[in-house]
């Protein structure tokens, strides 16, 4: 069998599509890691905000009567007294959501906001998150005193 | 042979990663579902009588409620589906009526149920009350302002069918009655003047 070398011509091309092949992977490979890693980051600053929303709403559901609701928490603090008639207040400081119960404080999660809109009987919260929609839920006022 | 292998790995790791970046998606999208079903469910059972229906959220959520009677109570289960194939389901279940008791503390007849915030005074006198035979109702002496209106019948012989009816409470409620007397005369509070009447529970 003879055999036969390749031209210059034939190298070129077969080495440019090679090295085309490997930029384009390494492309895609990349640029799929980078959306993985923001999603990612993304699915836990969620799984924080539902923590600290699920938090504040078992500490609101104990609650017997609210003094008022202010929209939103930048503004001013949620004051209401609880079922055992402990003054409570909900307040941010920095980015973090904290309780004032009596003289004790507990911080319930991250939070750089909290919004609130009472109607018909429920109250709307909404924890605005960044680069995403807020998480929204509601939680009835049935048995509680409102302003 | 090397560079069909080579696309080959290529293409598993990144059908791989795609299959985790969708988890990562549906997950997200199942945390917002829970919420959303969470809120329906708080506003259906804030309803007098929770209906099944169906409706839509933003960002593409959508809800489907069912109201299923189970006895003397009512079965609800909430359904939000979401984008990326996500799905939650919140079940519960609750009176079909609120039911109320009267207690006596402190020498004052009151009043509580699960939607209010604290007892309500009916009577300053807790001796100033009497029970039916069956010990199912109870007469007491409300202070009231007003002049007592009396109504004559059909009202008597169905005093518990409409207190128990929540349409007919609420029609009675709004007309501004509050008591009934045990031999079924409506008392409606007319500002002015003060009056003590005998009401039923």
């Amino acid at each position: 069998m003879r055999r036969r070398a390749f031209t210059l011509l034939e190298v070129t091309v077969g080495s440019g599509v090679l090295f085309l092949m490997v930029v384009m992977a390494s492309m895609a490979t990349t640029s799929y890691l980078r959306a993985y890693r923001h999603y990612t980051s993304e699915g836990a600053k969620l799984r924080v905000a539902a923590k600290t929303l699920e938090t504040l709403c078992f500490e609101l559901r104990s609650a017997r009567s609210f003094e008022a609701f202010p929209k939103s928490l930048r503004q001013a603090p949620l004051n209401f007294e609880n079922s055992g008639r402990q003054k409570c207040s909900l307040l941010l400081r920095g980015d973090q959501l904290w309780l004032q119960r009596d003289k004790e404080s507990i911080r319930l999660g991250g939070a750089w906001d909290v919004q609130f809109l009472a109607h018909d009987g429920l109250l709307d919260i909404a924890l605005p998150m960044a680069a995403q929609p807020a998480l929204l839920t509601a939680l009835s006022l049935r048995g509680m005193r409102r302003p | 042979m090397g560079m069909a292998l080579l696309a080959l790995i290529l293409v598993s790791a990144l059908v791989i990663l795609q299959w985790a970046l969708m988890g990562s998606l549906r997950q997200q999208s199942q945390t917002r579902a829970a919420f959303l079903a969470q809120q329906q469910m708080e506003s259906l059972l804030q309803e007098e009588e929770p209906r099944a229906g169906q409706g839509t959220f933003a960002e593409g959520y959508a809800w489907k409620a069912q109201v299923t009677a189970v006895d003397d109570f009512l079965k609800l289960e909430v359904q939000v589906k979401g984008p990326a194939g996500a799905a939650f389901t919140l079940a519960t279940e609750r009176r079909r009526e609120l039911h109320s008791l009267a207690l006596r503390s402190q020498d004052k007849v009151f009043q509580t149920a699960e939607n209010l915030p604290e007892p309500l005074l009916l009577a300053e006198s807790g001796s100033e009350y009497c029970l039916s035979p069956d010990g199912q109702r109870m007469a007491y002496v409300a202070p009231s302002e007003g002049k007592p209106q009396i109504r004559e019948p059909p009202i008597p012989t169905m005093i518990g069918f409409i207190f128990n009816d929540p349409t007919r409470r609420r029609r009675l409620t709004a007309m501004g009655v509050r008591t009934l007397t045990s031999s079924g005369i409506l008392s409606r509070p007319t500002p002015g003047t003060t009056r003590r009447s005998c009401a039923l529970l």
